[in-house]
């Protein structure tokens, strides 16, 4: 009997200790501190973002940004979003979820449609980048390849790009139409390997992209290790390009930079790299704060220290 | 001064806090993984592959178009076309994505017979359970999975002919990621336990009570304490160069992470014979000697079974951190996940396959828990048939501890 009543206890009281821990308030204090969440400077989501408010000397350095500012991952900005109350981030619009609160951009909603309809506005571009001719492991990889490349110029491509919650670049050929150039796809290349890197921002479309080409292109392999926008650059005719993590295809949530469209001080082939879709970003913030539309100048205010209350921004 | 009565409750309530706290801890950690991964679990994620196969195909020549009746039971989120005789439903796949799967085709309908675009057979057709990824028109705007299944209905009844029609199989299935581990878990245990148990025999009744021995006790305790991403990094500088040089690897492969575990589980081994040889009592070794046993046979015939309990004990704190080190696996096998397994090939195991999920943008929490609860009940199995067969063999050999 009294081992029953000391367990019991035990388990109540943990119980009770589990409650506690889940509880949160919810009202909204406007005179608190606005906690502000950035990515890296490595990060494309960043340069787009900066980019697009404005404030284009953020891109690369946290010198200008206010004071206090916290540094996180993809993941960890939105985790952060839902449980810290007074913060304001910022993720690519195919990460939006209904745990967080994504805010208008200068009274646009942040949807697809919007996107696709051009009237959303803080937007970044997706690029892709390849090997140069010759120097890929095989005859087989560099023409799938180039077949690749042109397949993203498609219908079919940009299709998948939109289901996939990026915004394609028009098109009008479907590959029906141009598949005869390529006859490398009417072979069986299950024995060959494309390894796509780069962006892990892209990595969603670019699977979506190479499910569907495979299918396409006799049944290829295609191998995903994407790390980040800068590796795109590294990997595919960089410094790594040929060690063991080099890739084939490359991609970039950003423009790419000067320097990283030359090797040893020679060009780039204008063939060699392009762009294949747009991606919306999204300030966000979480449920229970009362702001629902931001313009590029509030944003840039928030992020250079101009507001740090959020009744700078709230005005009831 | 407090009285002693006081104080007495005071401590007795504290070991109750301590307690509740752990109790505490365990059941948020467990409801928590319980609460995000439940709704995933379910037989289809540990049989089916990770990777989708796709398809893309056309209609045949001379398909005809007609009003299928059906009589199949219609629920609020299946859209049925009469003029296509097929039944679509929004749905989740095993990863918690929103997809449009295919839950009937009349017998008659086009879809049945379709060609196919790609390379393989010929023919192809559309059965229940396939996912459709997407339909395109000549002059038309797509129907795309994202946009939902009534809208693809629509769009389908307004046309009269398909140009591309690209559908999957189910995908994000762990299966290739058990039997890693399953792998993983049987190599790293040919590696590390004879060299484990060997070392700890060593050193328990052979080595003499010198600075060497001393020395050598002290850096195999030392191994215990450094954390698992610096063995990682040695795997990728030793033992995958190593591995590719003798088989036919090119990368990170299953050998150089077992390897590498092994490494890391060496200590843990070590220490856990070592302590269960100690407290096999000296009567042992002098009743055996004096029966006229040698040394060696004393220790491999009487000494070791004795310690048997506790060789098993070490061997499943080795299978736990197998199943859950994640930090060296990424260098020393590498991140991409796959179905058909080999040992000279890259693979994920459990661990590095929620870490995969939850490096994902947007990390996958509802997969990752749902794996996590597998990587629990698969520890509880381990404990309690490890603890049932050590029992077994303790009354088999009369050994108690």
């Amino acid at each position: 009997m009294k081992k029953i009543k000391g367990l019991s206890l035990v388990i109540i009281l943990a119980l009770g200790f589990m409650l506690t821990a889940c509880q949160s308030d919810e009202t909204f204090n406007t005179d608190s501190n606005i906690t502000v969440y950035t990515r890296d400077t490595t990060s494309g989501t960043r340069a787009g973002f900066m980019g697009g408010i404005g404030f284009a000397e953020a891109e690369s350095s946290d010198d200008v940004l206010v004071e206090g500012f916290v540094i996180k991952d993809n993941t960890g900005i939105m985790t952060s979003m839902s449980t810290d109350e007074y913060g304001i981030g910022y993720v690519s619009l195919a990460s939006l979820t209904d745990d967080i609160k994504g805010l208008s951009y200068e009274g646009i909603e942040p949807t697809v449609d919007n996107v696709i309809n051009n009237t959303y506005g803080l937007k970044r571009p997706f690029n892709w980048m390849v090997r140069q001719a010759g120097d890929y492991p095989s005859q087989d990889v560099e023409d799938l390849v180039e077949a690749f490349v042109a397949f993203l110029t498609t219908t079919d491509a940009a299709d998948i790009i939109n289901n996939a919650g990026a915004v394609a670049l028009p098109a009008t050929q479907t590959w029906d139409d141009i598949k005869a150039d390529y006859p490398i796809t009417n072979q069986d290349n299950s024995t060959v390997t494309l390894r796509f890197g780069g962006s892990d921002s892209i990595q969603k479309v670019a699977e979506a992209l190479t499910q569907a080409f495979v299918a396409k292109a006799g049944n290829f392999v295609a191998d995903h290790d994407h790390t980040g926008s800068g590796d795109a650059y590294k990997r595919v005719v960089g410094s790594q390009k040929d060690e063991s993590v080099g890739k084939d295809v490359g991609f970039a949530s950003r423009p790419f930079k000067e320097t990283e469209l030359e090797v040893d001080g020679t060009a780039l082939d204008m063939d060699q790299y392009g762009q294949l879709a747009w991606d919306a970003i999204v300030a966000i913030v979480h449920v229970n704060n009362p702001l629902n539309n931001v313009s590029a100048e509030d944003l840039k205010k928030i992020y250079d220290g101009t507001y740090l209350l959020w009744s700078d921004l709230i005005s009831e | 001064m407090l009285n002693r009565k006081v104080k007495e409750r005071l401590y007795k309530f504290t070991t109750y806090g301590a307690a509740f706290f752990s109790l505490g801890v365990l059941l948020m950690i467990i409801g928590f993984v319980f609460i995000n991964g439940f709704k995933l679990l379910n037989i289809d994620l540990i049989t089916h592959n990770y990777t989708a196969v796709t398809y893309i195909s056309d209609l045949n020549d001379g398909f005809v178009l007609n009003e299928y009746q059906s009589n199949i039971e219609i629920d609020e989120n299946t859209y049925y076309s009469q003029k296509w005789g097929v039944a679509l439903t929004d749905d989740t796949d095993l990863q918690g994505k929103n997809v449009i799967v295919v839950t009937y085709v009349h017998e008659d309908s086009p879809l049945n017979t379709l060609n196919n675009k790609g390379v393989g057979s010929l023919t192809l057709s559309l059965r229940k359970d396939y996912e459709i990824i997407r339909i395109a028109f000549d002059g038309a705007a797509s129907a795309l999975s994202s946009r939902g299944a009534q809208n693809m209905i629509n769009l389908l009844d307004a046309q009269d002919n398909i140009r591309e029609l690209e559908f999957q199989t189910t995908g994000g299935g762990i299966r290739g990621s058990i039997i890693t581990t399953i792998y993983l878990i049987g190599l790293t245990l040919i590696f590390a336990l004879p060299i484990g148990v060997g070392a700890a025999i060593y050193l328990n009744e052979y080595a003499k009570n010198n600075r060497f021995n001393n020395m050598l006790r002290t850096f195999i305790e030392t191994l215990t304490g450094v954390p698992s991403i610096i063995y990682g990094l040695m795997g990728l500088a030793i033992f995958v160069p190593i591995t590719i040089k003798l088989t036919s690897a090119t990368g990170g492969n299953l050998i150089s992470g077992s390897m590498t575990l092994a490494v890391i589980l060496l200590p843990i081994i070590i220490r856990t014979t070592e302590e269960s040889l100690k407290v096999v009592p000296d009567d042992y070794r002098y009743a055996s000697l004096a029966l006229g046993a040698s040394k060696t046979q004393t220790v491999f015939k009487v000494i070791l079974p004795s310690a048997f309990s506790g060789i098993l004990t070490a061997t499943l704190l080795a299978i736990g951190r197998i199943i859950g080190e994640s930090a060296a696996l990424v260098f020393a096998i590498g991140t991409s996940i796959k179905d058909d397994i080999y040992l000279t090939d890259k693979s994920a195991s459990l661990a590095v396959h929620i870490w995969s999920m939850m490096t994902d943008e947007p990390a996958n929490i509802e997969l990752s828990s749902t794996i996590a609860i597998i990587i629990l009940f698969m520890v509880l199995v381990l404990n309690i048939s490890v603890k049932l067969i050590s029992k077994r063999f303790m009354r088999k050999y009369g050994v108690t501890q």
